[in-house]
């Protein structure tokens, strides 16, 4: 079988990090080609390389055995690349069909001539069975649907070779079903895709050959066939990986939180993005909460944690009503939180890890006194935190936590708020980004602090994070929580269905 | 023996000076200031580029002068700056650098926590109002009245602060757009109140006996003006206390920043709202405290300036603007040279106030008066300018290693 695309021994350095090193990659005509690795790993970045957005600092790139340059995405477009981003490049106030024309337009006399490009476009969903209304607008069509809209703008651009850059990420189940399928038609009739993901099941579903990439360096390809889950972890990591987590049955106690028909009326969305939602949470449980990005998720615990002010509705930590405190009389009161994204909630960058860790607790007695702060009060706090929850650092307490790797970032945070001893955990995508030791980590502080009777709420978009670590799991579908399900006794596939609205189990006289 | 071992003691210190030097250039302090320092250079070889091209204009004759400048006595003249005459420049020098250096510190401390005052001319308008008002109008004893009247422009500027914090936490209006607004309203409703309180000097007409009005106000009543104790000791009329005032700020505002609960929280904020927020401080009332303090800071610049004998303030625009707002603005200069920071802002002020001084002399290097502005206010703009493009550089660097880190996984993130 001959290589449709051969990258040679590609170096790519950003500073002194080696994002690629001497890394090797070959991609055969009509084969499903997996590219794995952890975050940090270097796949996105190969992949850029070839797209064109990024110069290789070394190595050659062979088209069908002929040396290219390839410095733009135009370059990649002529050479019949196409590439669906993780995160979609899609204009939301325009068509379907007008994101899809967009920078490869026919024009008559100056004018647009959309008629013959829609005409292309019907055909082409038909004949790969991607469903969508060409002339719907992005903003009001799914996540499911906008990755369709990207798949076709790479086809609707004669695109032989397919690169998919964690496609499934957003999907619920279901979807990711159906996209396999087109995956594997795509590569029947003789096109070529890339595959980038970190889920090694999917791998395992529809990839030919496997490359793996760890810390920039390629470890190896090897056969699908030939291989299991196990293995590639392994080559992965650079360790064996215990795939199952240890959990004690658990045990549930009083009452913690309460949430009582809380809504919240988005502005930006122009529609209830949280609408009626009720649940409770209990001391020694992990409640957790799935659903498909944009759902409500977001808003909801905005509104738990005091960044947005509901719309109507109650809410109680402990029996205290703390519907209308302050962020800060909440964190008295005994909630802790970490944010979904780090760097803008979570932390001050510029700050020293010291600095950050008192963060919440600085004014309190026992760091400061008659308004200055007792700085020998604060290194010791974050010396004993250092210690307790093993964060590093290359200055310790001093360091400046924008020097710091991410998953000792999240450490940061996680060692503050547990150290804060909250009865109420809200935790939003607490492992997103890490690497597989932090993320181990953090699941076992969780479950460490669920069995010493906390009540923890998971917000999570990897579903595989929510059934392993909840104890109850509650889906959210535009806004409402549709289904209360047990982990022990629901699938991915029931999951999935409730997370698409496809089936409701609750509320449904309201949602008629 | 004993002479001996002086002499090695004398030979060991000198050899310990390079390491000293080399460990001072390598340090912290050092490289944070490199920049400022660079830009510093950077403005004196545009200041003395310009002075360059005047005496070629000249030569050339593109520009007719009586007489001829001298370029290299001017440059010496320049770069003489507050020792052109010994101690009684430098005297005038420390007494013109302490409204900048107040300034200075209003612009860094709302720039420390994440907001740009460029309504310190306003306040500092408002603070020297006050100040002529109180001093003008009340007639108490010396310290009394003085301290009254300096309290006064702290508090007023205190207030013009204030008010933008306020419009910025619960209307979210832009502290840029309110700040020059309340620029303008301070300078006309100072106007108006030279009138309204009766403030303006009248010439009374010897002969026909008739009262007009001065378009200046009544100088402040003695026992307001600043002591000048210190002119003793700088052989000179003008200078005041107004310098430890400002020397006494910078130290409080050191502490603040560094070693309080109020800044810890104020450069929280700064640095990054959002998560400060998230941790449970009240950002809103952060932000009007920090701006009422700023504010506060402007205000003391006005009133200091104001409180010496002779000075007037003037109803027409073009004289309040280069005697009282030219010097707020001055202060955004400032904080960008001294990178915010209270002891960086002070030494800054006082290198404006050396080159200012410096830019006095050149006319007797037979530069006219009007370019020694020009000439120190490319020097200063030029390094203030160095700065911002050095930190817009830097942040642009910072921004797309996190986008490179980023698309790698954000591990280094």
């Amino acid at each position: 079988m001959s290589h449709v695309i051969e990258m040679l021994d590609i170096c790519k350095n950003f500073g002194t990090l080696k994002a690629n090193d001497h890394v090797t990659f070959q991609l055969r005509e009509g084969e499903v080609h997996a590219l794995v690795g952890e975050n940090g790993a270097g796949k996105s970045t190969l992949m850029s390389i070839l797209f064109g957005l990024y110069a290789a600092d070394g190595g050659e790139i062979r088209y069908k055995g002929e040396h290219v340059e390839i410095k733009n995405p135009n370059d990649a477009n002529r050479l019949r690349i196409g590439m669906v981003h993780q995160h979609f490049k899609l204009v939301d106030v325009f068509s379907v069909t007008e994101n899809i024309i967009l920078g490869n337009e026919d024009t008559k006399y100056g004018f647009l001539t959309k008629k013959e490009a829609r005409k292309k476009i019907v055909a082409l969903s038909e004949r790969y069975k991607l469903t969508v209304d060409p002339d719907a607008l992005i903003k009001d069509i799914s996540v499911g649907m906008q990755q369709r809209v990207e798949i076709l703008k790479m086809l609707y651009r004669d695109a032989d070779i397919l690169i998919f850059d964690e496609p499934t990420a957003v999907l619920t189940p279901q979807e990711i079903d159906e996209l396999m399928i087109t995956i594997r038609n795509f590569a029947k009739e003789g096109k070529s895709i890339v595959i980038i993901t970190h889920k090694l099941n999917e791998v395992m579903a529809v990839a030919d050959r496997c490359t793996v990439l760890r810390k920039g360096k390629c470890i190896g390809t090897v056969d699908v066939k030939a291989t299991s889950v196990a293995e590639l972890a392994e080559m992965m990591v650079g360790r064996k990986v215990i795939f199952t987590i240890h959990k004690n049955p658990a045990n549930v106690k009083e009452e913690i939180f309460r949430f009582e028909h809380v809504s919240y009326f988005s502005k930006e969305k122009n529609r209830m993005a949280v609408n009626d939602v009720s649940f409770v949470a209990k001391g020694g449980e992990i409640v957790g909460i799935a659903g498909i990005e944009g759902n409500g998720q977001t808003e909801l615990v905005d509104v738990i944690t005091g960044l947005k002010r509901q719309t109507a509705g109650k809410f109680f930590l402990k029996g205290i009503d703390i519907t209308d405190a302050t962020i800060r009389t909440k964190l008295e009161t005994g909630m802790g939180h970490i944010p979904e994204d780090r760097h803008k909630h979570g932390l001050v960058l510029d700050f020293n890890l010291a600095e950050n860790l008192v963060l919440e607790n600085y004014y309190l007695p026992a760091f400061q006194k008659r308004g200055f702060i007792k700085f020998d009060a604060v290194a010791a706090n974050a010396d004993g935190l250092i210690r307790r929850f093993d964060i590093r650092s290359a200055a310790g307490a001093a360091s400046v936590v924008r020097s710091m790797s991410g998953g000792n970032q999240q450490k940061a945070i996680i060692s503050r708020e547990i150290a804060r001893d909250p009865e109420l955990l809200v935790a939003v995508q607490p492992t997103r980004g890490l690497d597989v030791g932090a993320i181990e980590y953090i699941h076992e502080q969780l479950l460490k602090e669920r069995d010493s009777g906390k009540a923890i709420l998971l917000v999570s978009l990897e579903l595989d994070e929510i059934m392993d670590l909840s104890d109850r799991i509650l889906v959210m579908y535009e806004g409402r929580i549709v289904a209360e399900l047990d982990p022990k006794r629901t699938t991915f596939h029931e999951i999935g269905l409730y997370m698409s609205g496809s089936k409701t189990e609750v509320k449904t006289d309201e949602a008629a | 023996m004993k002479r001996h071992d002086v002499m090695k003691r004398i030979g060991a210190f000198f050899k310990k000076i390079p390491a000293a030097f080399r460990a001072f250039f390598a340090g912290a302090t050092f490289r944070k200031a490199m920049p400022s320092l660079v830009a510093i250079g950077a403005g004196l070889i545009f200041g003395i580029f310009t002075m360059f091209v005047i005496w070629l204009l000249v030569k050339v004759e593109v520009f007719n002068v009586i007489n001829d400048p001298q370029l290299f006595r001017g440059i010496a003249k320049l770069l003489a700056g507050g020792f052109n005459k010994g101690m009684n420049s430098l005297g005038y020098m420390l007494y013109r650098a302490a409204p900048l250096i107040l300034t200075g510190l209003s612009v860094g401390f709302a720039f420390k926590t994440g907001l740009f005052n460029i309504g310190a001319p306003g306040q500092l308008v408002f603070g020297a109002l006050v100040a002529i008002i109180l001093g003008v109008k009340l007639s108490i004893p010396a310290p009394w009245h003085w301290m009254l009247c300096l309290l006064g422009g702290m508090a007023a500027g205190s207030l013009w602060g204030f008010i933008i914090g306020f419009l910025k936490s619960v209307f979210n209006v832009h502290e840029v757009v309110a700040s020059i607004m309340m620029n303008y309203i301070a300078m006309y409703f100072a106007f108006w109140s030279l009138d309204a309180f009766n403030l303006r000097h009248r010439f009374v007409d010897s002969i026909t006996g008739q009262v007009s009005l001065a378009p200046y106000t009544e100088t402040l009543a003695q026992t307001a003006w600043l002591p000048r104790g210190l002119a003793n000791v700088f052989d000179g009329y003008t200078i005041n206390i107004g310098i430890l005032i400002a020397i006494a700020a910078v130290v409080v505002m050191y502490v603040i920043l560094n070693k309080t609960t109020l800044g810890y929280q104020l450069k929280a904020a700064g640095f990054n709202r959002d998560a400060s927020k998230y941790a449970g401080m009240n950002t809103k009332r952060d932000i009007m405290l920090s701006m009422a303090i700023s504010g506060l800071l402007a205000g003391l610049a006005g009133a200091i300036i104001i409180m010496v004998p002779d000075k007037k303030m003037f109803t027409d625009q073009a004289t309040m603007s280069s005697e009282f707002m030219s010097i707020g603005f001055d202060g955004i200069s400032i904080a960008l040279l001294g990178l915010s920071e209270p002891i960086g802002v002070g030494l800054a002020g006082l290198f404006l106030a050396y080159i200012r001084i410096g830019g006095d002399y050149i006319d007797q290097a037979n530069y006219m008066k009007e370019l020694a502005d020009v000439i120190t206010s490319v020097i200063i703009y030029f390094s203030a300018l160095s700065v911002a493009l050095y930190q817009f550089l830097q942040r642009r660097k910072k921004k797309k290693a996190a986008d490179a880190a980023a698309l790698t996984g954000g591990e280094e993130r």
